[in-house]
C-alpha cells in the first residue's frame, strides 16, 4: 500500500514539474515541413524577449534577420547593400534624401513610412546622426530630407556608413506615437544651438539636464512596451520561441522574398563554446562564425563532412599595449621591446591562421591602414624585424644591465607583470608566448590571467593599475571601417586609458594651455607632422573634425596620425586577426572559393583586401553580413 | 452575582492565558529556532548584499562591450546606450542601495535585473527552478534507489567480487566531478553516438503537449540525470552501508538467519527497510540543496536551469539578480533546514529535550 503511494506521488510530483515546465512563447504559425531550414546558434535572453529592438533585451537571431536599417554595410568590406532605402541622394545643399522601398511593410502588414524613420532617429537620441544633423524633415510618405549641419557635415562615403549603422525599421510610429510624440515636445522646448556650435546637441537642440531627463524617463516607459508581435520588417518573422530554440519563418511579403530562399530559421542558444562545437560536430548547426583551435577545427571538420571552414581578415590587430603610467617604459625601452619577439611565433601562439605584422600600434589594423592610406604614405610606416641585439643595444643605452642572465635596472632584478582576458583563446596563447620569450632573455614575467574582459579591463585602466603591459586588440575597428572607428579604439574608447596617456584638465584649460572647454578629458598628446616640416598637431583636435575630409585631406591626415603614432611604440602587434566561419558546403550551393574547398574543407587561403574573393568571402560570412545573406540571395540552397 | 462572573472570567482568561502560555512553553523549542532562523535569514541578505559589491568588474562597460559587439557601434554610443538601459544607477550610495533592497525583500520583492526591469528573480524562479528541480529529483531519486541497494548489499556480502566491484565504481564516480562525467556523457552517447540530444530540454518543433513532449522532455533530460546520478550514488551507497551494518548486529538479523529466511528478503525485509530511517534525513536536506541548481552540468548540457541563470548573473555582473537570487536561495535552505529540525524535535522528545 505504502509502496503504491510512493509511486502515485512521483508520478503525480513528475507530472506537476512537468507542468510548470511550459514554453515560454507558444507557437503563432504553422512550420511546413518541405521548406528549407537553415540552421544557425546566436544566443537570446533566456529569460523571454520583449517584441521590440528596444525592449533592453538580447534578441539573438532576431536582430541580424528580422530588424533592419535603410542601408546594411558589410563588415570590414564596407559594401553598401539598400534595404529598406531605395536610395539616398546626398545633394549639393547639405541635405540627403532619403528614399523609402515603395512595398516596405512592417511584419504587421503596415507601410513602412516616412514617420518611422523620423520616429527611429527621434527616439534614439544618441545616434551620431542625430548630433551630425538638423531636424529631420518628412517630404512625403517615402522620402525623409536630412539637413546636415553645414560645419560638421560629413563626407558621403561616412554619410552612407552613419545611416548604415542604424537599425531604422525598429520604431513603428503609429505603435509607439506617445512617446515619440513626447520626444519632439521635450526636443522643441530646448535651446537652439547657435551655427558653428559643436558640442553634442541633437538636431541643432542643446540639451539641458532637465531635458535629458525628461528623456531618459520617456526613453524607459518607451522600452518596457511589448507589443504583440515583433515588431520588425526583415525577411524572417519570429515564429516561436523556447528557452534554448528559436523558429523564424520566412516574411512572404518582404520586398526581396523572391531573393530569400530558405524558409525557416532554426536557432539554437547554446552560450557555451563547446557546446556549439558539438552542434557542429554532430550537423545540428549549417553555420558558426569564428575560428576555433587548430585541433579543434579539424575534429569538428572530421566529423562532420558537410563542413567547410573560410577564413577572412577581421579589422583588428593583437600585440602587446604598455602602461605609460610606469617609469619603466621609456621611449628606448618601448622601441627595444619592437625587436624582442620573434612575431611570427607569437602569431602562431594566438592564431595560426593571423597574418604576421612587424608594425608597431599605429592606430589602424594593417589591412585597414594599407586600404585607407596613401600607398607611399602606407609604405613609410617602420617595420620591425626579430633582432634580440639591437634590442639588447636599445635596453642598455636606457641604462638596462644584464648580469646571470637577468636584466636589471639600478641594481634591481625588472620583473614585469603582464595583464590579459583570460576568456579571449588568442589573446591566452600569446600571453603564454610573451613569458616564454621574455623568461628566455631574461626579463622575468608575471602573468596576470583576469577571468573576463570586465574584470580585465577594469584592473587596466584604474590608476596604478597591476598591470605593467597588456595583450589586446592594439587597433580594432568595431564597427564600419573608416578610421575614426579605430582611432577611437585606440585613443580613447579602450586602449587610451589602458595605456594611461596624458589628458587635459580643467586646470589646462583655466590656465590657458587649452582655449576649447571640451577639451578637458581628452588626450593630450601632440605628434609630428608627416610631410617633416616639424611640426606638431594635437590628436584631441584632429579626431573631430575626421568624417568631414575630402579623400585628399583624409589621406594628409591619416599620414600624421599613424605615421605619428608609429614613432611613439606604445604598442606593437603580433599580427592582423583572421577570422572564418564554418559553413554547410552540402547546403548552400553558391558558396566562394570552391576549387579551395575542394582541395582542403579548412580552407587556409586568406584572400587579399580589396580582391574580388574578399568581398565574396565577407558576404558568406553572417556575422559580417548579417540579413543581408538572405535578402540578397547570397545563401541559395542545393537543389 | 457580579463577584461570580467577575470570576468566571477570571478563570476564564487564566485557562487561556495557561493554554496559550503552556502551548508557547512546550513549543519553546520551535520559536527559539524560528528566531535563530531570523537572525541568520537577516546575516544571509546583509553577506549577500555586501560580498557581491567586492565582485570585479565595471558591470556598465561590460554591457556596454556586449552591445557594442552585438550591434557593431562604437563603444562610446553603446556606453551612452548602456547607460539608458540600464536599470541601476552607480551614482546611488551602496547605503541607500541596501535600504532599498531590504525594504523591498520585505515586501516579497527579491529584486529586479540591472539590464532589463521585466527579468524579477520571481521569474526566474518560476520559469527555471522546475527545470532544475525536474532534473535533479529524478537524480537524486535514481541514485538513492541505487545507492541504497548498492549499499545494503555491500554491507550484508563484505567481501567478493560485487563488493570489489561497487568499491571501485564509488572510488572513481567519486574522484571524478559531475560535470566532467557530463562531458564524457556528451561526448559518447551525443556526440559519437548520438544517441541522445546534447543540448536543451526538449525539441522546439514539437508541439507542447501530450505523451509526445513528454517524452521529448525525458529524452532530453536522460544525460544530464545520468551525469547527476552518476556521482551520487556512491555517497549514497557509503551512507547505506555504514547505516546498514549497524543494522547487522541486531538481534532480529540474527533470529531471521535463524528462522531460515532467505538471503533476498533478510537484506529486502529487515536490512534495507530499518537502515533506511536515518537516510531519509538526509534525504530531504539533499532536495534543499537541488534548489540551488548546478550551474556547471546546466551549462555543459546548456539546460535552463536555475544554477546556469544563477551563473549568468554573476558572469554580468547583474548585481541585483545575484543578491536575488542568493537571498532566495538562502531563504530556501534556511527553512528547509528549520523544517527538518522542528520535525525532528517533535518525533524525538530526547531532541527536544536537549533543544530545550
Amino acid at each position: 500500500m505504502l509502496s503504491k503511494i510512493k509511486k502515485t506521488l512521483f508520478v503525480v510530483t513528475t507530472a506537476l514539474i512537468l507542468a510548470a515546465c511550459g514554453p515560454s512563447t507558444a507557437s503563432s504559425g504553422e512550420i511546413n515541413p518541405d521548406d528549407y531550414v537553415f540552421r544557425i546558434n546566436k544566443t537570446w535572453d533566456r529569460t523571454g524577449i520583449r517584441n521590440h529592438y528596444h525592449g533592453g533585451s538580447n534578441t539573438g537571431p532576431i536582430e541580424w534577420l528580422s530588424v533592419e536599417p535603410l542601408v546594411q554595410y558589410i563588415r570590414s568590406t564596407d559594401e553598401l547593400h539598400y534595404l529598406l532605402a531605395e536610395e539616398i541622394v546626398h545633394n549639393e545643399d547639405h541635405t540627403s534624401t532619403i528614399k523609402i522601398r515603395e512595398n516596405a511593410k512592417w511584419h504587421t502588414g503596415e507601410d513602412f513610412v516616412a514617420d518611422d524613420v523620423l520616429a527611429f532617429f527621434h527616439i534614439n537620441f544618441v545616434s551620431v546622426v542625430n548630433y551630425l544633423a538638423k531636424p529631420l524633415e518628412k517630404i512625403d510618405d517615402k522620402t525623409v530630407k536630412v539637413t546636415w549641419k553645414e560645419w560638421m557635415e560629413p563626407n558621403e562615403h561616412v554619410k552612407n556608413l552613419l545611416l548604415a549603422e542604424t537599425k531604422v525599421g525598429s520604431v513603428q510610429y503609429s505603435v509607439f506615437k506617445t512617446y515619440i510624440d513626447a520626444c519632439q515636445t521635450i526636443l522643441k522646448s530646448q535651446e537652439r544651438a547657435p551655427i558653428g556650435y559643436k558640442d553634442w546637441a541633437p538636431f541643432g537642440y542643446i540639451n539641458s539636464k532637465e531635458s535629458e531627463t525628461l528623456y531618459m524617463q520617456n526613453y524607459n516607459s518607451f522600452k518596457a512596451i511589448n507589443p504583440r508581435t515583433f515588431m520588425a520588417t526583415g525577411p524572417y518573422k519570429v515564429d516561436r520561441v523556447t528557452q534554448n530554440q528559436m523558429v523564424l519563418v520566412k516574411n512572404k511579403d518582404y520586398y526581396f522574398a523572391d531573393n530569400v530562399k530558405f524558409g525557416q530559421i532554426l536557432a539554437y542558444n547554446t552560450p557555451d563554446i563547446n557546446g556549439v562545437y558539438n552542434l557542429l560536430s554532430t550537423d545540428k548547426i549549417d553555420y558558426q562564425d569564428g575560428l576555433a583551435p587548430e585541433a579543434t577545427l579539424n575534429s569538428i571538420l572530421n566529423q562532420n563532412k558537410k563542413l567547410a571552414h573560410l577564413k577572412m581578415f577581421d579589422p583588428g590587430a593583437i600585440g602587446l599595449v604598455f602602461n605609460m603610467e610606469k617609469d619603466i617604459w621609456s621611449d628606448k625601452v618601448r622601441e627595444a621591446f619592437q625587436y624582442i619577439f620573434d612575431r611570427e611565433e607569437m602569431k602562431n601562439s594566438g592564431n595560426k591562421y593571423g597574418i604576421t605584422s612587424h608594425y608597431p600600434l599605429m592606430g589602424m589594423a594593417p589591412s585597414e591602414a594599407e586600404a585607407w592610406m596613401a600607398k607611399p604614405d602606407f609604405e613609410r610606416i617602420t617595420k620591425y624585424n626579430f633582432d634580440q641585439t639591437k634590442a639588447t643595444q636599445l635596453l642598455q643605452a636606457a641604462g638596462w644591465t644584464k648580469v646571470g642572465g637577468k636584466w636589471q635596472v639600478n641594481g634591481n632584478n625588472v620583473k614585469l607583470s603582464l595583464g590579459y582576458d583570460g576568456g579571449h583563446p588568442g589573446m591566452s596563447g600569446v600571453a603564454e608566448g610573451v613569458s616564454s620569450t621574455l623568461n628566455t632573455f631574461g626579463i622575468e614575467l608575471v602573468l596576470k590571467r583576469a577571468a573576463d574582459f570586465g574584470t580585465w579591463f577594469d584592473s587596466a585602466k584604474t590608476e596604478e593599475s597591476v598591470y605593467d603591459f597588456v595583450v589586446n586588440w592594439t587597433d580594432l575597428n568595431m564597427s564600419f571601417s573608416y578610421p575614426t572607428g579605430s582611432f577611437n579604439y585606440v585613443l580613447n574608447d579602450i586602449n587610451g586609458p589602458i595605456m594611461h596617456l596624458p589628458r587635459f584638465t580643467q586646470e589646462d584649460f583655466d590656465n590657458g594651455v587649452i582655449t576649447e572647454e571640451k577639451l578637458v578629458g581628452q588626450t593630450n598628446i601632440s605628434l609630428p607632422k608627416a610631410d617633416g616640416s616639424g611640426d606638431t598637431f594635437l590628436i584631441s583636435e584632429y579626431l573631430p573634425t575626421m568624417y568631414s575630409l575630402t579623400e585628399e585631406e583624409l589621406h594628409a591626415k591619416l599620414a600624421d596620425m599613424v605615421l605619428g603614432l608609429a614613432t611613439k611604440n606604445y604598442g606593437l602587434s603580433f599580427y592582423q586577426n583572421v577570422t572564418g566561419s564554418f559553413i554547410n558546403k552540402d547546403l548552400i550551393a553558391n558558396l566562394p572559393l570552391q576549387e579551395y574547398i575542394e582541395q582542403n574543407r579548412n580552407v587556409t587561403h586568406v584572400p587579399s583586401v580589396g580582391s574580388d574573393e574578399f568581398y565574396a568571402v565577407a558576404r558568406t560570412n553572417f556575422y559580417f553580413s548579417q540579413g543581408i545573406l538572405f535578402s540578397k540571395g547570397y545563401y541559395i540552397p542545393k537543389v | 452575582m457580579k463577584n461570580s462572573s467577575i470570576n468566571k472570567l477570571k478563570r476564564i482568561l487564566t485557562t487561556i492565558v495557561t493554554v496559550v502560555g503552556g502551548f508557547f512553553y512546550k513549543t519553546r523549542f520551535l520559536w527559539k529556532r524560528i528566531g535563530f532562523a531570523l537572525v541568520t535569514l537577516f546575516l544571509a541578505t546583509v553577506f549577500g548584499f555586501f560580498l557581491i559589491k567586492l565582485m570585479p568588474g565595471d558591470p556598465i562597460t561590460m554591457f556596454a562591450k556586449r552591445l557594442s559587439d552585438q550591434r557593431r557601434i562604437p563603444l562610446d554610443d553603446a556606453y551612452r546606450l548602456a547607460t539608458l538601459l540600464l536599470n541601476y544607477d552607480p551614482n546611488i550610495s551602496v547605503w541607500q542601495q541596501f535600504v532599498n533592497y531590504t525594504a523591498g525583500l520585505l515586501k516579497g520583492d527579491f529584486g529586479t535585473s540591472m539590464f532589463r526591469d521585466d527579468v524579477t528573480v520571481s521569474l526566474i524562479v518560476k520559469d527555471f527552478l522546475p527545470w532544475t528541480l525536474f532534473v535533479s529529483s529524478l537524480a537524486l531519486f535514481v541514485s538513492f534507489i541505487v545507492g541504497i541497494f548498492m549499499g545494503g548489499r555491500m554491507a550484508y556480502k563484505r567481501h567478493g567480487v560485487g563488493n570489489l566491484l561497487s568499491n571501485s565504481y564509488i572510488v572513481t564516480s567519486g574522484a571524478v566531478p559531475d560535470y566532467l562525467w557530463g562531458m564524457i556523457l556528451i561526448f559518447i552517447f551525443g556526440v559519437t553516438l548520438r544517441w541522445f540530444p546534447i543540448q536543451g530540454n526538449y525539441d522546439i518543433l514539437l508541439e507542447f503537449k501530450g505523451w509526445p513532449f513528454i517524452l521529448n522532455v525525458l529524452y532530453h533530460a536522460f544525460l544530464p540525470i545520468v551525469a547527476f546520478s552518476i556521482v551520487q550514488i556512491g555517497g549514497w551507497a557509503l551512507a547505506m552501508r555504514g547505516s546498514a551494518i549497524g543494522v547487522l548486529g541486531e538481534d532480529y538479523i540474527y533470529a531471521a538467519k535463524a528462522r531460515g529466511l532467505s538471503e533476498r528478503k533478510i537484506i529486502s525485509r529487515y536490512l534495507r527497510r530499518n537502515s533506511l530511517l536515518p537516510l531519509i534525513t538526509s534525504l530531504a536536506m539533499s532536495f534543499a540543496v537541488l534548489f540551488g541548481g548546478s550551474p556547471l552540468m546546466e551549462a555543459i548540457f546548456n539546460y535552463p536551469g536555475f544554477g546556469s541563470e544563477f551563473s549568468k548573473a554573476i558572469g554580468t555582473r547583474d548585481y541585483f539578480l545575484i543578491q536575488g537570487l542568493m537571498v532566495f536561495m538562502s531563504f530556501v535552505m534556511i527553512i528547509a533546514n528549520l523544517i527538518a529540525d522542528s520535525l525532528y524535535s517533535l518525533i524525538d522528545p530526547r531532541v527536544r529535550r536537549n533543544n530545550s
